[in-house]
């Protein structure tokens, strides 16, 4: 989910906008801690890649901590997505679907 | 404004919030991964919060987070840890730390010297008095569940000092064992020293005759053969014997079909029955290796005379010791109605008998221990100093690691490792200079001490594994102020100072300048310490004891109790043995006696003057001396008065004595009691005594112990098997006449053994262990302590001056004189000593509580002595401070100028 929210994002993509988006498209509350041991473990993984940006008045002078979905993020992204479609294939009659 | 002022105070305090949080998260992540949280959560904060909710709210939801996230980073660590790729992780970590420390301490071998020096001396110390005191108290005694068994005595009150207890009387005993409420089991001993014959070497050990249930009481059994059985402690006649475990080995090689053998005891044979187990056991007085059973039956086990029983009970399970004591008082006090004539003014005293055997020399152990404790504490000041002093010369290696990216925790933890690879090192030559002081210590604690298991003393696992532990703790103590220094050194200053040499921030500089101080007020506390123990010491060397010490040799003699059957066989004996010996080349005059000074037992025996009874004179006592009528001849004692005991005393139908000076003074004050009767109340039998003389005082118990009434009358009247011989001799060493007398005593009984052949000076020496060894513990501590601390304030002081080489160059380039700048370096060394002074002279205070006891002749708190340490402590810092102060003196103002 985390790394679905930061391909999403773009640029854009650090822990306060993740988590928004988390909720905006999910109506899910993640906590911070938890996106945040995630981020380290998909950076970790090489599955994105993250530096400090500039820091804002908003947040009193502090840099945020961007995100970027990388090469092997992507394909671990794209291998999920089969797996689930695969697993889901003939199992519309079951859930009421034709 | 009053909003606008609110609204500003408000921004003002949750800027303070947010810095706390910043820091808190600091301990735990690194600067990036800070901010970026803390600016997450601030601009959260501002976004959501701050618009609807009041500031406070804002800020509580702000700290929750703050702690939510904390917690889920423990969380992960923990997990992480648990992990085996985390333990191979570390452990591939901690190789590469160790070898970088290794190759560190390799290139600087001048600071790993004296570091490794500083820190085995320490380590050693510590291990040293480990070792004594692991073997004497902290090892269990080898009993079941010694914290239940307690000594049982007879005594005036329930509570008595150790030194004022009295053997018990067999039909107490009886009667306290049936009639209490308290004790599971209860036994008794009786000990004494036997002539030991197996083969044909003959020795005196003590041995301990045990009543029934003994070894169930204690709970422990024969680790070779049986222990007794009951038809063995109802028979008078039942001749088995049990070994202990080192005569065991020392006589029969450990043989393992020992039982059956037979020995002989006193002339008398005995057939071993079982070995006990190792260590088993030590008493208050005495290490039996032998034991016997003691038929309690026919008039002794009636007898209320006869002063013969040492107790052990077993408390219930749930019983306290003042639930046993009142339990006993009562059974005490109805005795005491029953029998008033033997009972009246004795009850039962109780006491734990592990206190009673380990703890009777606590107050010496304590002051050893706080001691070697506070030298320890020197030595962590003393390299956590030098430790400090070399992060600064290693700076700028710890800035570039760290802009290399190494991290703090790295850093911090390489640091770590230097000081826990040095406390290693340290730890293992510390165990060899431990090891190599155990003999000296056991030299320290002879015979006289009466302290168990001194022969116990070594360097084992125990005491390896504390100076593991204390090498940790040390490195712990020591190494974190550095290794956290070194985590805060910043990169850009610390290159940009390159040109300019060591240097520590002005924190560190101050965190050293306290540590010197801190050293100096240690190393007064030991000097102060080991002063008072030396001028106690020396005091008690000059003691006059009464009596002449040189030229006298002693001996103890045991007479053969089955060729000596009754009192006049032994009085001749004893008598052969005084009229051989004077006969001897060399021997100017013998005396025999029951008790050899300095190592006397005093037991009082009350007594009351012809026309007084008992009832009003309740408080009159004295020691008795059974002494033969040469005595006071042969040590010298001086007669003051009257005449001194003769030969044919024993024949004369009153009995005569001697009293000493302290007895006349005390019960005869301004009156001559030459010419008066006494009755000593002996228990077993009232004796009247006429005074015929009064002898000066002598210090027979020992220099420190203060005169007390005593009485002489002659050996020959009341025996003893076991006795003393005192030869004056003319000879400067007394020993010489050893052999001759040797031989003279086997032509006369070869079968009477001859041990404690010594002269009575190494007997006074041998009385003066305690103050021997506190001085010479003390002493050597105390001087390590100044060493260290000279080194310390030398170490800060040279720092000073190479901080302040800018500073004293332009003093000496504006004209300042060298003793301008002598009085500033000497200055601040004096003023670092001054204050070390004075913070010592509160430890002093504390330290001193731990001398009470230990000194004779000086208070604990003695202002010579005081003065004394404190002018010798700024004559070392003044000389260690010297050698920087010349070296300032020398600085070229020139160069210090071309260099600015």
């Amino acid at each position: 989910m985390v790394l679905l929210a930061i391909a999403r994002l773009g640029d854009n993509a650090y822990g306060v906008s993740i988590r928004d988006e988390i909720k905006a498209c999910t109506g899910r509350s993640v906590s911070r801690g938890a996106i945040y041991v995630t981020l380290d473990r998909l950076e970790n993984r090489g599955f994105i890649k993250t530096w400090l940006a500039d820091p804002t008045p908003e947040r009193g002078g502090k840099a945020k901590r961007l995100c970027r979905v990388q090469a092997a993020g992507k394909r671990a992204l794209i291998d999920a997505r089969t797996v689930l479609e695969q697993m889901w294939t003939g199992l519309d009659p079951q859930f009421g679907k034709s | 404004m009053d909003w606008a002022r609110s609204a500003v105070r408000e921004i003002m305090n949750q800027e303070q919030h947010f810095r706390r949080a910043e820091k808190l998260l600091g301990c735990f992540l690194p600067p990036e991964a800070v901010e970026s949280l803390a600016g997450d959560l601030e601009e959260d904060m501002r976004r959501v919060f701050l618009p609807k909710y009041a500031p406070r709210i804002a800020v509580l939801w702000y700290w929750t987070h703050i702690f939510g996230i904390l917690l889920q980073i423990i969380g992960r660590t923990l997990a992480a840890c648990l992990h085996p790729s985390a333990w191979r992780n570390a452990l591939n970590g901690v190789s590469a730390d160790l070898r970088i420390a290794a190759r560190s301490l390799r290139q600087n071998p001048g600071f790993t010297s004296i570091v490794l020096v500083t820190l085995a001396l320490g380590i050693g110390a510590g291990a040293s008095i480990f070792s004594v005191v692991n073997a004497v108290v902290l090892r269990p005694l080898p009993f079941r569940d010694p914290n239940r068994l307690t000594y049982v005595f007879e005594a005036s009150t329930p509570t008595p000092d150790a030194g004022n207890v009295l053997a018990v009387r067999p039909a107490n005993y009886f009667d306290w064992k049936q009639q209490n409420h308290v004790f599971e089991s209860m036994t008794a001993y009786s000990s004494r020293r036997v002539a030991l014959t197996a083969g044909s070497a003959a020795e005196i050990v003590w041995s301990h005759q045990v009543v029934a249930d003994f070894f169930e009481t204690l709970g422990v059994y024969a680790a070779v053969g049986r222990t007794f059985i009951a038809e063995e402690y109802e028979n008078e006649s039942s001749r088995s014997a049990i070994l202990s475990d080192g005569l065991w080995r020392r006589r029969f090689g450990g043989d393992p079909h020992v039982v059956g053998q037979e020995i002989v005891l006193d002339n008398t044979a005995y057939k071993v029955v079982g070995v006990m187990p190792p260590g088993f056991y030590p008493t208050a007085y005495s290490t039996p290796e032998v034991w016997m059973p003691l038929p309690l039956g026919g008039r002794l086990k009636h007898s209320r005379v006869d002063w013969l029983l040492t107790p052990i009970a077993r408390l219930k399970s749930g019983v306290s010791l003042p639930q046993a004591r009142a339990d006993l008082d009562l059974i005490a006090h109805g005795l005491a109605g029953q029998y008033p004539a033997t009972n009246r003014n004795f009850t039962a005293a109780i006491m734990p008998l592990p206190e009673f055997v380990l703890g009777r020399h606590n107050r010496l152990f304590v002051l050893l221990l706080a001691s070697v404790g506070i030298l320890l504490l020197i030595t962590s000041v003393n390299v956590a100093n030098l430790l400090l002093a070399r992060s600064a010369e290693r700076a700028r290696e710890l800035a570039i690691r760290g802009a290399l990216g190494a991290s703090r925790s790295r850093l911090v933890r390489q640091m770590l490792t230097e000081s826990a690879l040095l406390a290693m090192l340290s730890a293992s030559i510390g165990v060899l200079l431990a090891y190599v002081s155990v003999n000296p210590i056991r030299a320290l604690l002879p015979e006289a001490s009466r302290i168990p298991r001194t022969a116990d003393i070594q360097v084992n696992s125990h005491v390896c594994l504390f100076a593991l532990v204390l090498s940790v703790a040390m490195s712990i103590v020591f190494g974190v102020a550095p290794a956290l220094r070194s985590a805060r050194i910043g990169v850009d200053a610390t290159l940009r100072e390159a040109g300019r040499g060591a240097t520590l921030g002005m924190r560190a500089r101050r965190l050293a300048d306290a540590l010197v101080a801190a050293e100096v007020a240690l190393s007064l506390t030991l000097l102060a310490g080991a002063g008072m123990i030396v001028r106690s010491l020396v005091n008690l060397e000059r003691v006059d004891p009464g009596f002449r010490t040189d030229r006298l040799l002693t001996l103890q003699l045991r007479v053969p109790s089955g060729r000596y059957p009754n009192e006049r066989a032994v009085v001749a004996l004893l008598d052969t043995v005084e009229r051989r010996l004077k006969e001897l080349p060399g021997v100017r005059s013998v005396a025999l006696t029951a008790q050899i000074p300095f190592q006397q037992i005093y037991n009082p025996w009350s007594f009351i003057k012809r026309g007084q009874t008992k009832d009003a004179a309740p408080s009159q006592s004295a020691h008795i001396q059974r002494v033969s009528p040469d005595y006071f001849d042969t040590l010298g004692i001086p007669l003051v008065q009257g005449r001194s005991l003769r030969p044919d005393d024993v024949d004369i139908a009153l009995p005569v004595a001697v009293i000493n000076q302290t007895m006349a003074q005390r019960y005869w004050p301004g009156e001559n009691p030459i010419g008066t009767t006494i009755t000593v109340d002996l228990t077993k039998e009232k004796r009247a005594v006429t005074i015929v003389g009064v002898a000066g005082d002598a210090k027979l118990k020992g220099v420190a112990a203060p005169a007390f009434p005593e009485i002489f009358w002659p050996l020959a009247q009341s025996p003893s098997p076991d006795c003393y011989v005192i030869l004056r001799t003319a000879m400067a060493d007394p020993l010489r006449i050893g052999p001759a007398v040797r031989a003279e005593l086997s032509l006369i009984d070869r079968n009477m053994p001859v041990l404690a052949m010594r002269s009575m000076d190494q007997a006074l020496t041998e009385s003066l262990w305690q103050p021997r060894l506190s001085t010479s513990l003390l002493s050597l501590f105390g001087l390590l302590a100044l060493a260290m601390a000279a080194a310390g304030l030398y170490g800060v002081l040279s720092r000073a001056v190479t901080q302040r080489t800018q500073e004293l160059g332009l003093h000496l380039a504006m004209g300042a004189g060298a003793a301008q700048i002598l009085r500033l370096v000497l200055g601040q060394g004096l003023r670092l000593t001054l204050t070390g002074i004075a913070l010592g002279l509160g430890l002093c205070v504390a330290f001193s509580r731990l001398l009470a006891n230990q000194v004779f002749g000086v208070t604990t708190l003695d202002p010579l002595t005081m003065v004394a340490v404190c002018a010798l402590l700024t004559i070392v810092a003044t000389s260690a401070c010297l050698l920087p102060a010349l070296r300032a003196i020398r600085i070229d103002p020139m160069e210090v100028l071309r260099n600015q």
